[in-house]
């Protein structure tokens, strides 16, 4: 149970760190729908997710560019 | 702008670009023979042939996994009977390109790296004009020369070089930016020179002018988005990664939405490792 929990727990983290280095990367691609389309697309393959809910555009991504 | 610290003289460029040695005559030609619509395939492919090192490093390209045919040509005739002439064509220029550039550049340039993004975005150019059932083995090789102006500068101007590398690391900006404001100049304009130099055709020219700045145009928002994904998916990536400023009417006018990329995404890092280990090894 506790071993769940700190697998969740370091997932989150791992999440977390992914999502703020592809931040990252696009902090001077720009502040419009394409940057954010493409980062939103970047970080859902980096997931793993084979078909991201950002794939009509309307992806959050964490974070923007700058 | 600000005035660049270090601007280069035009004239003096332009001099040193001319006494750059050209690539070999046979690579010259295949480039001119990309937008020519009535190929000569019978003599541009005994030339090939009679060209032993390029012959040799095509058939290895043709021989690796990517274009699955794994030791099953041993022969030009048969590259092109099995993979078309266009694509042949373009290995012969890729292997072309990369040997026909071995000259030690300064600067802390480092070739290796410089490389292997030209093939990423080769291989991103590739992926998308596939997905715009543009010329393919056109962008593949645009791709591998987008970037030609950057070995210029290292190769000429090697203090200037290493300066405009500081920068960039100081202020965290661009290339294009850095290159502007220590030089008055950037790669995609040296890039040109060199390949109006050379007498490239135009649509390769329209590739490596516009990549970072698009203007209307399909082969430079071609090559700029490729150049965008691939520093998107960090391949070839130098060590401060960076997605440069992207143009959103580019991204619009090629129709490239998630819809498009998210399939190419996997397939482009693939063709990325197999391409590298093909050419580059």
């Amino acid at each position: 149970m506790a071993d769940a929990k700190t697998d969740q727990q370091s997932e989150r983290v791992h999440d977390d760190a992914l999502a703020e280095h592809v931040a990252w990367l696009f902090r001077h691609a720009g502040d419009h729908d394409s940057a954010r389309m493409l980062q939103a697309l970047v970080l859902a393959h980096r997931r793993g997710v084979a078909e991201p809910g950002a794939a009509d555009g309307s992806g959050e991504p964490q974070g923007g560019g700058a | 702008m600000s005035t660049p610290t270090h601007p280069l003289d035009r004239d003096e460029l332009a001099r040193r670009i001319a006494a750059l040695p050209a690539l070999p005559p046979l690579v010259m030609d295949l480039l001119a023979s990309l937008q020519q619509e009535d190929l000569d395939v019978a003599t541009l492919a005994r030339r090939i042939a009679a060209d032993q090192g390029l012959l040799v490093r095509t058939l290895r390209i043709a021989n690796s996994p990517f274009y699955g045919l794994a030791g099953q040509v041993d022969s030009l005739d048969e590259a092109i009977l099995v993979l078309g002439f266009r694509t042949v064509r373009s290995l012969v220029l890729g292997a072309g390109i990369v040997g026909g550039f071995r000259h030690k550049a300064g600067g802390g340039f480092r070739a290796g790296v410089f490389w292997r993004h030209s093939v990423a975005v080769a291989v991103c150019a590739r992926a998308l004009a596939r997905a715009r059932r543009a010329n393919a083995e056109a962008a593949f090789t645009g791709g591998l020369l987008h970037d030609l102006g950057r070995y210029v500068m290292a190769l000429c101007y090697p203090l200037e070089f290493e300066r405009v590398v500081h920068l960039q690391a100081q202020r965290d900006c661009p290339h294009l930016e850095a290159e502007r404001a220590v030089l008055g100049v950037d790669h995609a304009e040296v890039g040109v020179m060199l390949a109006r130099a050379w007498g490239l055709p135009e649509g390769l020219i329209e590739g490596i002018s516009c990549h970072h700045e698009p203007g209307e145009n399909g082969a430079a928002d071609l090559m700029h988005c490729a150049e965008v994904l691939a520093h998107a998916l960090e391949l070839g990536h130098e060590h401060r990664g960076m997605v440069p400023p992207m143009d959103h009417q580019a991204w619009q006018r090629g129709g490239f939405d998630a819809v498009t990329l998210a399939p190419l995404l996997g397939q482009i890092e693939n063709e990325y490792e197999e391409v590298c280990n093909a050419l580059l090894s």
